[in-house]
């Protein structure tokens, strides 16, 4: 009996649940819309527990997005990274590259302006201190280069071959004690002999004390020598010196920065045939 | 008590499926976790308990997750709560098996029984169709097993805590 009156409560309970949400329903659908106050009360007394879900999704949607965000992130700056240590080494090979083509591009202009024909050369070695001052470059007899060649870069003359193999010349410099070349004061035209100290600075000799040659006059070489075509600078007028057998001593500070020379071009005619004017124009970097 | 363990327990689903419904927006399509309470308390608990829990669950339902007739769910699952409770009492569902199967056939019942009431009420029908009316099913019934578990192993402790006291 008990359990009979139990179903039957149940059975109560249940009809007064489906009668009120079936009127519930009904007039939603009457509506075409929720019912209001039933609705507005439930979600009142729900809305702190959607709340709180929707924070705790929140964060956990945030925290999945920025690990995902990081791990994007993450590989992103790896491949950057690669990308920057590429970039990197390219700008660095650029770097290397540009005054090499500001050099090789003078070079070649020079070249162009050369009636010479000229072969390139990169220094292989070089030897700038104590007495002997010689660079070695990669270009030999196969490349047309014979002994006393004369060498040129941008800025004048630097040397000339002394001894050639297939693939090697070596080159004296200008600043070697025992070099020498014919020079001229570009403005006066006094002419004198160029010859090294094993240091930094040239020398001109035998110029006659009468000759007019002033501090800072450029001497450019003067073709006399049969080795360099006129024109190509060497130095400018640093100190004049007289001497005492009626001619001036003329210090001069070389055009060239030789311990920076990297390429140099070795000029293959025979000068003496070949040589052209290079005054005016000058072989003014 | 049991009205506040009843509480907490619609409370942790409402947050789980409105959690689900934010996290993937989805979701509600694939699984309804406001189901779980009621086929949780139709096997054991009393079969009021279950009504009461399936007329709320379904008011929540129809409150937060519905676009339909208010009360629908709710109707749904008044009803299925007595029917839960009336299976019940002639087999024995609150084993692991059990669960699963009634959580799916749950699934399926109300699926079956929204059809049904929007035809009545001559609302367009809202069938998720075949793969998300099984996936619904499996998904209903794992979480009613493992939301058995859980309710298994808080009883177990219970009764412990009041054996140390």
């Amino acid at each position: 009996m008990p359990a009979l009156s139990h179903s039957r409560q149940n059975a109560a309970i249940l009809l007064t649940l489906l009668v009120l949400q079936w009127f519930l329903m009904s007039d939603s659908a009457r509506r075409h819309g929720g019912s209001p106050a039933v609705e507005g009360l439930v979600m009142r007394v729900s809305a702190p527990g959607v709340r709180a879900a929707h924070a705790v999704a929140g964060l956990v949607r945030g925290g999945v997005n920025g690990a995902r965000n990081l791990l994007a992130a993450h590989v992103r700056n790896t491949a950057l990274e690669v990308e920057v240590q590429q970039l990197r080494t390219e700008l660095v090979r650029v770097r290397e590259a540009e005054p090499e083509n500001l050099r090789l591009r003078r070079l070649l202009g020079m070249r162009e302006d050369l009636a010479p024909r000229s072969v390139a050369a990169t220094i292989v070695t070089a030897n700038l201190g104590g007495g002997t001052r010689v660079v070695v470059v990669d270009r030999g007899t196969r490349d047309g280069v014979r002994d006393a060649c004369p060498v040129v870069a941008w800025g004048g003359a630097v040397g000339r071959v002394v001894s050639v193999d297939a693939r090697h010349a070596k080159v004296r410099l200008l600043t070697d004690a025992s070099s020498g070349v014919a020079g001229i004061v570009q403005r006066s035209r006094a002419q004198g002999i160029v010859e090294g100290q094993a240091g930094a600075a040239l020398q001109m000799l035998y110029v006659p004390r009468y000759s007019d040659v002033l501090h800072g006059d450029r001497v450019v070489t003067s073709g006399l020598d049969g080795i360099f075509p006129r024109g190509f600078g060497i130095g400018r007028v640093s100190s004049i010196v007289e001497d005492p057998f009626g001619a001036q001593t003329v210090h001069i500070a070389p055009e060239l920065e030789y311990a920076s020379l990297e390429e140099v071009l070795i000029l293959l005619d025979d000068p003496a045939g070949s040589a052209v004017s290079r005054e005016g124009a000058g072989v003014q970097p | 008590m049991s009205a506040v363990r009843a509480a907490l327990v619609l409370a942790v689903a409402l947050v789980l499926q409105a959690g689900l419904g934010k996290l993937f927006p989805h979701s509600h399509r694939y699984v309804d976790v406001l189901l779980v309470p009621v086929a949780l308390y139709g096997v054991t608990s009393s079969q009021r308990a279950a009504m009461l829990m399936g007329c709320v669950a379904g008011l929540l339902t129809d409150t937060w997750f519905q676009g339909g007739p208010f009360g629908l769910s709710g109707f749904k699952r008044t009803l299925l709560g007595w029917a839960l409770g009336v299976a019940a009492t002639r087999f024995d569902l609150n084993q692991p098996v059990g669960r699963v199967t009634l959580g799916a056939l749950l699934s399926i019942a109300d699926d079956a029984l929204d059809l049904v009431l929007r035809g009545l009420l001559d609302v367009p029908p809202a069938f998720p169709g075949p793969v998300a009316l099984l996936v619904r099913a499996g998904l209903c019934g794992s979480l009613v097993a493992v939301g058995g578990l859980i309710l298994d192993r808080g009883r177990r402790r219970a009764p412990a805590r009041r054996a140390a006291v």
